[in-house]
């Protein structure tokens, strides 16, 4: 089989903002930068969908309506912890319909936090890509 | 490089996500440019999978150039495609779900000459009078452009 060879991997990634204006941001465990809702997509399943499963997955919240902004390619090669290796390809969502307060699963993600955008932590890749759209 | 080649060695027939891009040439009739494929024998829009850590863009211009001898220029990207409608099976066996990155191509350098391979017909079609039947892709990314120039 594939092993820890690198693939294409395909997934999606939500910019969520609250009433106040401020975009949420996760942590992901082991991480220094703060980043999206974000993760790779089942066999055979629509980007936002996948969206909606890890949201609820990572922070608990419940995503209704989604509008496309972009879809990324791969900057470069990602490698995890196990040593498996991939090129991702995200789609950018914007969040227009979401309930419930954040929660990290405290597994893969150790902070989930609502940040006001005068006043962001260190981002990641699609952290900045959200920074980008909302500026 | 052959990114699907290689994957294929290593896993067989099984299902996978692809991800690649489809180019909608449109002709200042807005008439899209089909290719009679190779692999399913039916007509369908030009593009392909993208190679092993290939920008999407990159690979629009790698399969128009292989598939047509056609450069696209400011390709415009109007949605992507994805979900278990994707679906499709090859008559080699392979299976395999989509996601693909949908370019609007009204400007190009060249002219369309078919490589032989992969396609061996290449025509414009009116929007109102295309081919039956295109692969679900295409029939999704097709209907979502004739929305739009309503």
């Amino acid at each position: 089989m594939v092993g820890t060879r690198p693939v294409n991997f395909v997934g999606a990634a939500g910019v969520i903002v609250n009433g106040n204006g401020e975009l949420l941001l996760l942590r992901r465990v082991g991480a220094d930068s703060w980043g999206l809702v974000t993760g790779i997509s089942e066999l055979g399943e629509a980007l936002a969908d996948t969206l909606r499963r890890e949201a609820s997955e990572e922070t608990g919240l419940s995503i209704g309506a989604v509008e496309l902004l972009e879809m990324l390619s791969p900057e470069q090669l990602a490698q995890v912890a196990n040593g498996d290796q991939f090129y991702s390809y995200t789609a950018l969502f914007r969040v227009t319909e979401w309930s419930g307060t954040p929660v990290p699963d405290g597994v893969e993600i150790a902070e989930a936090r609502f940040f006001s955008l005068g006043d962001l932590p260190p981002l990641n890749r699609l952290g900045r890509k959200a920074q980008e759209w909302l500026a | 490089m052959n990114y699907v080649r290689d994957l294929r060695a290593l896993i067989g027939h099984a299902p996978v996500n692809w991800v690649g891009v489809c180019a909608l040439v449109l002709n200042a009739a807005n008439e899209v440019l089909l290719q009679r494929r190779t692999d399913t024998g039916g007509w369908g829009t030009l593009g392909g999978i993208a190679e092993l850590g290939e920008e999407l863009p990159e690979t629009l211009r790698r399969e128009l150039w292989e598939e047509a001898r056609l450069t696209p220029i400011d390709p415009q990207f109007l949605t992507v495609i994805s979900g278990p409608q994707t679906y499709q099976k090859l008559p080699n066996g392979d299976e395999f779900y989509q996601v693909v990155a949908v370019y609007v191509v009204r400007e190009w350098d060249g002219e369309p000459v078919p490589d032989g391979e992969e396609g061996t017909e290449l025509r414009f079609f009116a929007l109102d009078d295309l081919p039956a039947p295109l692969g679900p892709v295409d029939g999704e990314a097709l209907e979502l452009l004739w929305l739009g120039l309503q």
